[in-house]
């Protein structure tokens, strides 16, 4: 899990794209591309500013219908992945 | 890196300049000039000509031990731009630069094998690593433009384009299609090489002709080679994307969002040799471009070939109706 006061930054490590309302992203040092809909969407969207984690759950669990808990596993497994992928990074420490 | 300009040799008496081995015959495919080792008895042969934009040469014969491979005994190694893939039981394809085929063929392997292989898997490298936009994609012209089937190997590309070419339309491309963006939003395909890669029992359904009669692709598969002679002469540009899939039924539908572009990625031809590597800015840009240039549609239907003329008429009609209604 990660904690709360971590801080969520996107890197430059890769290209977005919009295809009507929806998000492909492409992470320029695997080659992977992701396409992203609906609560992943809103989390990318929402992270072109640095975020800690508990701001991003705040904002999940206002606009989409889901309980904390489960926001929590959801969006940390999302931003994990990003991690691996080089697409973001995620700081112990608060930054903001 | 794009190559737009042709190659100007000029080749000494008895030594070709260019690496083949003497006055070596060019051929017209996917509209590159190919000077060619290899025979191709399919193809347009162009005049004496020292404007070339692509050389096939035949190297030493491969002695080297075999390699581990995947489930067709193949290959891949190299980068984007200089490419080996090889196959245990006939030999290796080097691809480099967007102008070069060097093939290593096993002892034995004649052009009948070679030339398939360098019709289909080495152009569609060789034209990626021109910077055209190549899907793993059969395609044939309809009244309303090109329309692109895109699928994985076994989906049934080739036999789709093949009973479309038997209801009347004309071929385009076989399994490798390479668009270009010269004058518009909406990409135009390079004719292909006019042949069609089928299974017996595809041939049969898809042309109602007996294998028989036409060359085995490869010494280990029964797939055939056809040349049913009904090409596009300039292809129309691009009307839709069409991926297959299996389902329980046959219906088209369109693809929105990023699902649209996702399907368009998973059938670029380069990423597919490369997995190392992966889909480049270039491919991400090309498949953006593509994206939203037309619609991307989704095929399903049970498995089958007794349901091909269904599923041709399926594509027929949906054609039709989306010229009535685009934003179907």
């Amino acid at each position: 899990m990660i904690d709360d006061s971590a801080t969520i930054t996107i890197t430059k490590n890769h290209l977005s794209a919009t295809i009507g309302d929806e998000v492909v992203l492409l992470g320029l040092t695997t080659g992977t591309y992701y396409g992203l809909e609906a609560v992943a969407m809103h989390v990318w969207r929402h992270l072109q500013r640095a975020r800690t984690f508990g701001e991003l759950l705040d904002e999940i669990v206002c606009v989409f219908d889901v309980a904390r808990c489960d926001a929590v596993r959801d969006v940390s497994e999302f931003i994990r992945t990003l991690e691996a992928e080089g697409l973001a990074s995620v700081s112990s420490e608060s930054a903001l | 890196m794009a190559h737009s300009a042709r190659i100007q040799i000029t080749e000494s008496p008895g030594l070709s300049k260019d690496g083949t081995s003497g006055h070596q015959p060019s051929y017209l495919a996917y509209g590159l000039a190919l000077r060619s080792d290899v025979q191709f008895l399919n193809l347009p042969r162009l005049p004496e000509t020292d404007s070339v934009d692509a050389f096939v040469r035949k190297g030493n014969e491969l002695v080297s031990p075999r390699r581990p491979g995947d489930e067709d005994g193949r290959y891949v190694e190299g980068t984007a731009q200089a490419l080996t893939i090889g196959w245990n039981s006939v030999g290796e394809l080097h691809i480099a630069s967007g102008h070069t085929i060097d093939i290593s063929p096993r002892r034995g392997i004649g052009d009948d094998v070679l030339g398939p292989l360098v019709l289909g898997v080495g152009l569609g490298v060789l034209l990626a690593q021109r910077g055209e936009f190549v899907l793993h994609a059969s395609s044939v012209s309809v009244p309303e433009g090109t329309v692109a089937l895109l699928g994985f190997p076994g989906e049934g590309k080739s036999t789709l384009a093949a009973a479309l070419v038997r209801g009347g339309f004309q071929l385009v491309t076989d399994d490798v299609l390479a668009l270009r963006w010269e004058d518009g939003e909406v990409p135009r395909p390079r004719r292909g090489h006019g042949g069609l890669k089928l299974w017996p029992d595809a041939l049969r359904a898809a042309l109602h002709e007996n294998e028989s009669g036409y060359a085995r692709v490869h010494p280990d598969f029964e797939k055939r080679m056809v040349w049913p002679g009904l090409v596009a002469t300039p292809p129309p540009p691009l009307a839709a994307a069409i991926v297959l899939s299996p389902g329980l039924a046959i219906d088209i539908e369109r693809i929105e969002g990023q699902a649209s572009m996702i399907e368009i990625l998973r059938h670029a031809y380069l990423p597919r040799f490369l997995t190392s590597v992966g889909v480049t800015a270039t491919h991400f840009g090309q498949a953006l471009r593509l994206a939203h240039s037309v619609p991307i549609l989704r095929l399903t239907r049970p498995p089958g070939l007794e349901l091909l003329p269904q599923v041709v008429k399926a594509v027929e009609d949906h054609m039709n109706s989306l010229v009535a209604n685009p934003a179907q």
